[in-house]
Formats: structure tokens, C-alpha cells, sequence
């Protein structure tokens, strides 16, 4: 087409901008290959802004349901199993944690956040150790448990939970040090400090703190319920601020403080969903909570009732709620023949559609101990 | 190139060896960084547009992508089976020097759309390659000591194998 001769140069690197670009479009071992070329790769493609970029891309592709299983005669069996679900489709997939259990061994999943999967297990029913474990790129680590304060009936519990806008995370260790003790002990262990040295007394009225808590920007929350002889209060939520150190302490909404309470987070919110129900209709109320500066107000956001046994709400998945139905059943007259089935559904308040994600049948008494929502991602361990 | 039977204004491209391209100007449109000069223009442009960074090679390309994406628009029927089989076969004509070169042109022309497309082209190319292969590819220099690219690769050979089977 011209007479003039290509006045071609080698052809320069691409721009960094158009790298990065490239890599968001990667896979995960294309990524962690990436990051072996070179220092300057290695450090952009480990920081918080790519990793952070990452997630949010990956977040279309959906979001997983892990259910933890179990046989309710004994939490501590290694019987137990996780189901890996769609929270779109209810499809299943298996999920392989990367530790043997023997059959005396256990494991409790203390919860999941960006990605990571923090589980506290014992491979032989002895030792136990906490794991934060990434199923994407398959890295884990593994950390001490400070449970040597155990005590026959005393209550004790975990919790797992980042730093807002970080890499870094932080596990609790909430005990008491005797059966008799009022109070308990706080102990917190930092992916940065790499050690459980802080320690917290924590007030009293953070003594009956509920295994399921959910965490929202730096701060952990736990429902607790005061049940002394005499004086029975209404539940409260206890806060925790991993930053500040500090407990607060909030009322649940006034209209919904009969019933069951599920704490749940939608959109970086503090929701509560208060549930009444029996065999026969339930209804669930949820709430929101707003906070400015040192003021806490709650919203109804929407309830939704119904004939038949109660739909427990447990985790809110892009302002659709999972609800769970669990079942034990007992067939009479054939001497210990007992069945449990789960109805999991998606519910959405804003068309009040409802998709069953998953029917699921044991021939046993079966609980579900625990549920997590997991997004992929390439956060560390 | 040029469109004879309708009456579409044409504007006119020149790339660094001063080769003339016509364009439409509905095509010029998905061109933003020549739309951008254009809407800075008081008068009708008429005389060529330099493309001071842009070889002929490049910009024959890029238009050709664009008229065809153009073309497959306009039928909607088979619109998405024809338009991948072309983008399939546009990709692999280039080779990775090519392909990168095609990339810096379609970011300084800001096409948006071939732009994601040859992101996503090269997503696939450097995909299961070895780390040797993804520095070739960028030109990115090892500067690891033999010892720490050791135990980089046993790191990551325990990420890829470290999954117990049940």
C-alpha cells in the first residue's frame, strides 16, 4: 500500500495498566505462575488492590454454600461432612479439605471470609489446630489453638473476621478460665502478630455469647442470652472491635424480641431476623441496623410468614435470603427408624420468588451444625 | 473499503508510514481517540488524521475487525455464531508479537471492545504455559536468585498437587 519502508522498532512491553488487565482475565494457576517471574509481579499481583480487583470480578461467578453435617448424638465425629452447594443453582460439588481425619478426629468450620476458610479440626481427636486454608489457589496454614484453658461445661467459642480494607485478619478465642468464673476471657490471634498475646477481659454482659456470629467491617457480633434462675433478661447483641478492643453492647428491635434470632449481613449491614414459629406457621421479621456515630436504630426491612414449619433464615446472598427447613422424623411403629430431611431454598423479598436449591434425605438424626457463604478468591492464608 | 452506494461521510486515517485508510464515520465512532479529535473540531474534518503511533499493519486490522463486527451487527440472526467463529480466526492469524502490537494500537485508539478481546486473547494464550513461557511473552526479566525461584516453584507444586484425592 506504501512505497515507504515500515519504520518498525522492536515492539515495546505492554503498559502495566494493560498487564493488569490481562491478569484479571487469568485463571488462578496462570496467576500464582505470574507471580513466580518476577519481584515487581509478585508484590502487585499479592497486593490488596489486586486481589481485592480479583474478587469482586469473581464474584459473578457465583457464590458456594458450605453446609456443615453431623450426626447429633456427638459434634466431635469425624463423621461429619460438608455439602458444597450453589447458591444459584443448589448444585453440588465435592470440597476436599486439606487434612486427614481418623475416625476419632473432628472438625468445626469457625467461618469463612474472602475466600478463606478458617477450620478448626483434630485429625486423631486429641490435638486439635486452627487452619486458614484457600480452596482456590490451595494454600493453607496452620495455627495453634489456644483452648488449653478447657474446662468440663464451660462455654467457649471462635470467631473469624478481617480487617476492614486488608490482607490481614484476625481469629477470637472467647473463654472462661473455670466453670465458676462471671466473667470471660477474650484472646486474639493477628495474621500479622502471628501470635494469640493479646488478651481481653471481657465485660459481663458478654458471658452467654451464641457460636454463630457474623462480622462486618472489623467488628464481630454475637447474640447473647442471660438465662440466670431468677432474672431472665431479654437477648442482646454483644459487639466486639477488633481494632479498638472495645465491646458495645445493642438491643435487639423491641417488636421482635420473642423467638429465635438470626444475625445475618446484607450489603455491608448488620441485618437480625427474628423468627416465631411452630410446627404448624412461622413468620420471620427482618431488620437492619444503622449506626451514626454512637446512635444504633433499627429498620424493618421486610417479613414474610407462612403455614408449615418454620423456614429458618441463615445467610443472605446478593439481598436473597437461604432459608433452611430441617426435619427429624420418627416413624413409629419400626423401632429406632429415624430420618431427618433438609429443605433449602432461596428466598427473594424483593419478587417473592422461591427456588428450592436442594431436597436432601439421611436416614439418621441430622444436623446442621454450621453455614457459610464462600466467594472465590486469592486472598493468603 | 469504501462504501460507494450509500453516502455515509467518510474521514480518512494516516498511519506512521502514511498510508490512507477511508473509514465510515459510523465505524470512526468505536475509534474513541479518533472520535475525540474529531468532536474537537470546529469544521468538518477533511484532511487526513495522523495516527502518530499507529503502524499500517495495526490499522488494517483494527478496521477490518471493526467492519466485521459492523456486518455480523446488521444480520442479528447469525449474528453471535459468525461473529466468534471470525473473532476465533482473527485471533489466531497473529502471532504473539503481532498480537501485542495490536494491543498497544487498539489502547491508543481506545477500541474498547477488540480491546477486552485481545485481553482475553492473551488470558488464553499464557493459560497452563510454564513461567518461563509468560516471561517471554511480556519480556519480564527474572530477577529471582536461582535459590528463591527454587522454592517459588516448590511452593507452587505443592499448591497444584497438594490436594489430597478421596
Amino acid at each position: 500500500m506504501s512505497d515507504v519502508p515500515p519504520k518498525r522498532v522492536n515492539i515495546p512491553d505492554l503498559p502495566m495498566e494493560i498487564m493488569l488487565e490481562i491478569f484479571y482475565l487469568c485463571d488462578v494457576s496462570t496467576i500464582l505462575n505470574t507471580r513466580a517471574t518476577c519481584r515487581f509481579w509478585r508484590k502487585n499481583l499479592s497486593s490488596y488492590a489486586f486481589l481485592e480487583e480479583i474478587a469482586r470480578r469473581w464474584k459473578s461467578k457465583g457464590c458456594s454454600i458450605f453446609a456443615h453435617f453431623g450426626y447429633s448424638s456427638d459434634w466431635t465425629k469425624s463423621l461429619d461432612w460438608v455439602m458444597n452447594m450453589s447458591a444459584l443453582t443448589g448444585e453440588t460439588s465435592p470440597l476436599h479439605f486439606p487434612f486427614l481425619l481418623t475416625a476419632e478426629g473432628w472438625f468445626q468450620i469457625v467461618g469463612v471470609e474472602n475466600g478463606i476458610v478458617c477450620i478448626r479440626y483434630s485429625s486423631m481427636g486429641n490435638k486439635s489446630y486452627l487452619l486458614t486454608w484457600n480452596p482456590i489457589s490451595r494454600y493453607s496454614k496452620i495455627i495453634s489453638d489456644p483452648n488449653k484453658h478447657y474446662c468440663e461445661g464451660c462455654a467457649f467459642l471462635y470467631s473469624f473476621l478481617y480487617y476492614p480494607n486488608t490482607l490481614d485478619y484476625a481469629l477470637l478465642h472467647v473463654y472462661m478460665e473455670n466453670p465458676d468464673s462471671s466473667t470471660c476471657v477474650l484472646t486474639m490471634y493477628t495474621s500479622f502478630r502471628r501470635n494469640w498475646n493479646v488478651t481481653v477481659p471481657c465485660p459481663e454482659n458478654a458471658r452467654r455469647l451464641n457460636p454463630a456470629y457474623v462480622s462486618v467491617n472489623g467488628v464481630v457480633y454475637w447474640v447473647s442470652v442471660i438465662t440466670d434462675e431468677e432474672d431472665i433478661q431479654p437477648p442482646y447483641i454483644v459487639s466486639f472491635n477488633i481494632i479498638t478492643y472495645s465491646f458495645d453492647q445493642i438491643s435487639l428491635p423491641n417488636e421482635g424480641l420473642q423467638g429465635s434470632h438470626t444475625l445475618l449481613v446484607r450489603s455491608g449491614h448488620l441485618c437480625v431476623a427474628a423468627n416465631i414459629g411452630d410446627d404448624y406457621s412461622y413468620n420471620s421479621v427482618i431488620w437492619q441496623l444503622d449506626q451514626n456515630s454512637s446512635s444504633f436504630n433499627w429498620t424493618k426491612l421486610f417479613s414474610y410468614s407462612g403455614i408449615g414449619p418454620s423456614y429458618i433464615p441463615a445467610t443472605i446472598v446478593d439481598d436473597d435470603i437461604i432459608q433452611i427447613k430441617e426435619r427429624h422424623l420418627e416413624v413409629e411403629d419400626i423401632h429406632d427408624f429415624r430420618f431427618t430431611h433438609f429443605h433449602i431454598r432461596r428466598y427473594s423479598p424483593v419478587t417473592g420468588s422461591k427456588k428450592t436449591l436442594q431436597w436432601v434425605n439421611y436416614d439418621n438424626v441430622v444436623k446442621l451444625w454450621t453455614l457459610h457463604k464462600f466467594y472465590p478468591g486469592l486472598f493468603p492464608v | 473499503m469504501s462504501g460507494i452506494s450509500d453516502t455515509e461521510r467518510m474521514i480518512t486515517l494516516k498511519t506512521v508510514e502514511g498510508t490512507l485508510f477511508d473509514v465510515k464515520s459510523s465505524i470512526a465512532k468505536d475509534i474513541k481517540t479518533v472520535q475525540a479529535f474529531i468532536d474537537d473540531s470546529d469544521d468538518d474534518v477533511t484532511s487526513p488524521i495522523p495516527l502518530p503511533n499507529v503502524f499500517t499493519r495495526e490499522l488494517s486490522r483494527i478496521l477490518d475487525y471493526l467492519n466485521n463486527h459492523h456486518r455480523f451487527r446488521s444480520d442479528i440472526e447469525k449474528a453471535d455464531e459468525e461473529m466468534a467463529r471470525y473473532d476465533a480466526e482473527f485471533a489466531k492469524s497473529m502471532s504473539h508479537e503481532e498480537l501485542k502490537a495490536l494491543i498497544l494500537a487498539a489502547n491508543y485508539l481506545n477500541v474498547k471492545d477488540l480491546l477486552e478481546f485481545l485481553n482475553q486473547t492473551v488470558a488464553d494464550v499464557i493459560q497452563n504455559k510454564s513461567v518461563e513461557f509468560v516471561r517471554n511473552f511480556f519480556g519480564i526479566e527474572n530477577d529471582y536468585t536461582p535459590e528463591e525461584e527454587e522454592k517459588l516453584r516448590n511452593e507452587n507444586e505443592w499448591a497444584f498437587n497438594g490436594v489430597e484425592q478421596d
